[in-house]
């Protein structure tokens, strides 16, 4: 899903809160890092994060398939969307299945 | 399956409202310096009690990474920033890839523990999040909740951070809680479930919601207007406690496993009494009943008699029922033995930690073995004819100390006595 034509630098509410939440630096911030591997964001985290951009948005991230944001430049393109659909933020979330 | 009937204390660590590290707790204490303030967690205009023993400029990123940081409600914070610098001075913290384990090949992971207590717990996490939830709804509650609220978590993540694989869980007790995981770790050790366990307490609950439920149970001193002189243990014008955050956590040790890896011990955990008073929710037995016996079983576990403690930590926590009733049970055990006993207490100076108490007062224990020397107790100024004890007031008594009490009594009838010897 990654465009790799993308520009390297991150949406500044997207690198705001990698660094406040988790203290993850903008130069880790590739377009293909990945969530997992790359900025060790667990699924927990991955939510934490959701609710973060939700909160600097105002807007309802809630992605058909969030299982595919798997790179730093999935996530923008579904943050951009998102943004573009304009939906309100905080309907329910989906869970997480960590224990 | 090695046992021991006692454990050396090897790691002591403490965050408290003098600030980070046990050289801070043990400096203010014998400068007899008051830490009580205006609170400044929150507003506190609308309240009945405005004071409180705040940890001064705690900026957790400072001492944990972000995203662990983030995890946790402020009372597991405190306990973290404890643990590592116990397990630091025990020597169980691995140089070489920063916190994890195995820090050298004497020392087993499987066989250290931990157990970590709190009386309230994430009290400051439920309430951030439930005020997200009243006004945003249930998508605005964040899912760290989920880890940040147990109140086992801050054993948990302990363990996580240093990878210690043995036994873990908290226990609760209100006010005695901290003693009581002490108690719990000597126990382990005993069991010979053990070679180690990191042990103690953490509590934040300067809190807008915890003040003003324990103000409107009378527990807290009103004197809003003076906090300083506001938690006065023994003084015939006390009335009531004053909130203290923070932690206290030792590193207790089987004595030959802690000898074969050459640690530093710094006194032996020799007994544990523990009863509850059945008697009143927040009230202790006037008669003392419990307290008297839970100071028993402490000195009969440790095999002492009443002329061989040479020190009392007391609970002595400002209340004027606490300190009546403690006064009766000290005296109905020890007898005549008692007006050569020097008895302190802690909270004069920094405030009554809940959970944490007896884990910070454990650390205090220890100190006063170590050096010697007894902290003043503050504010003791018109002595209670209830509380006819030899509390020691003005200067830091210097006296040899062979063997000490801490006691802690709390909501609940809870009783918790630990005996503690030089080496």
């Amino acid at each position: 899903m990654t465009d790799p034509s993308r520009p390297s630098r991150p949406d500044p509410r997207i690198a705001t809160a990698l660094r406040d939440l988790f203290g993850i630096p903008e130069s880790d911030l590739r377009a293909d890092a990945e969530l997992d591997a790359d900025l060790h964001l667990d699924s927990l985290s991955v939510v934490e994060l959701q609710v973060a951009l939700e909160e600097s948005t105002g807007v309802r991230i809630n992605p058909e398939d969030p299982s595919a944001i798997r790179t730093l430049g999935d996530l923008q393109s579904v943050l951009e969307a998102a943004i573009a659909t304009g939906q309100p933020a905080f309907p329910s979330l989906k869970l997480s299945e960590d224990r | 399956m090695p046992t021991s009937r006692t454990a050396v204390v090897t790691g002591l660590g403490a965050v408290t409202p003098y600030g980070i590290g046990v050289d801070s707790l043990w400096n203010g204490l014998l400068a007899g310096r008051s830490t009580a303030r205006r609170i400044t967690r929150f507003d506190p205009s609308d309240h009945a009690v405005q004071i409180a023993c705040e940890v001064p400029g705690f900026e957790p990123t400072e001492y944990l990474p972000r995203r662990l940081a983030r995890q946790l409600d402020p009372f597991a914070q405190y306990a973290l920033v404890a643990a590592a610098e116990a397990l630091g001075q025990a020597g169980l913290l691995a140089e070489a890839d920063g916190m994890h384990w195995p820090a050298n090949d004497q020392v087993d992971s499987r066989r250290v523990g931990v157990v970590i207590a709190s009386g309230i717990g994430a009290i400051q996490e439920a309430t951030d999040q439930h005020e997200r939830l009243r006004t945003g709804g249930p998508g605005r509650v964040r899912p760290y909740l989920a880890i940040a609220l147990p109140l086992n978590m801050a054993g948990g993540q302990v363990a996580i951070r240093h990878g210690l694989r043995g036994p873990n869980y908290s226990v609760v007790s209100a006010c005695a809680s901290a003693t009581d995981a002490i108690g719990s770790a000597l126990d382990l050790i005993r069991a010979g479930r053990a070679d180690v366990v990191v042990a103690g307490g953490a509590e934040a609950a300067v809190n807008p919601l915890t003040i003003a439920g324990f103000a409107a149970a009378g527990a807290l001193s009103r004197r809003n207007a003076e906090p300083a002189r506001a938690s006065r243990p023994f003084d015939i014008d006390r009335d009531g406690f004053v909130t203290g955050e923070g932690a206290g956590v030792v590193v207790l040790e089987r004595p030959a496993h802690a000898a074969a890896r050459d640690a530093t011990v710094l006194a032996e955990v020799i007994g544990y009494g523990i009863s509850n008073d059945a008697y009143h929710p927040t009230q202790p037995a006037p008669d003392g009943d419990g307290a008297i016996v839970a100071l028993r079983l402490a000195l009969d576990d440790a095999g002492l008699g009443t002329s061989d403690i040479d020190h009392i930590n007391a609970h002595g926590t400002s209340t004027r029922l606490n300190d009546a009733a403690e006064t009766v049970a000290v005296r109905t055990v020890f007898g005549n033995q008692t007006d050569r006993l020097p008895v302190t207490s802690t909270k004069s100076a920094i405030g009554h930690l809940l959970g944490a108490a007896g884990g910070v007062e454990a650390v205090a224990t220890v100190m006063a073995l170590a050096d010697g020397v007894v902290p003043a107790t503050l504010n003791l100024e018109r002595r209670d004819p209830v509380c006819d004890l030899d509390v020691v007031v003005g200067e830091p008594r210097k006296q040899a100390l062979r063997t000490a009490l801490s006691s802690s009594f709390g909501f609940g009838g809870h009783n918790a006595v630990l005996a503690f010897q030089a080496v």
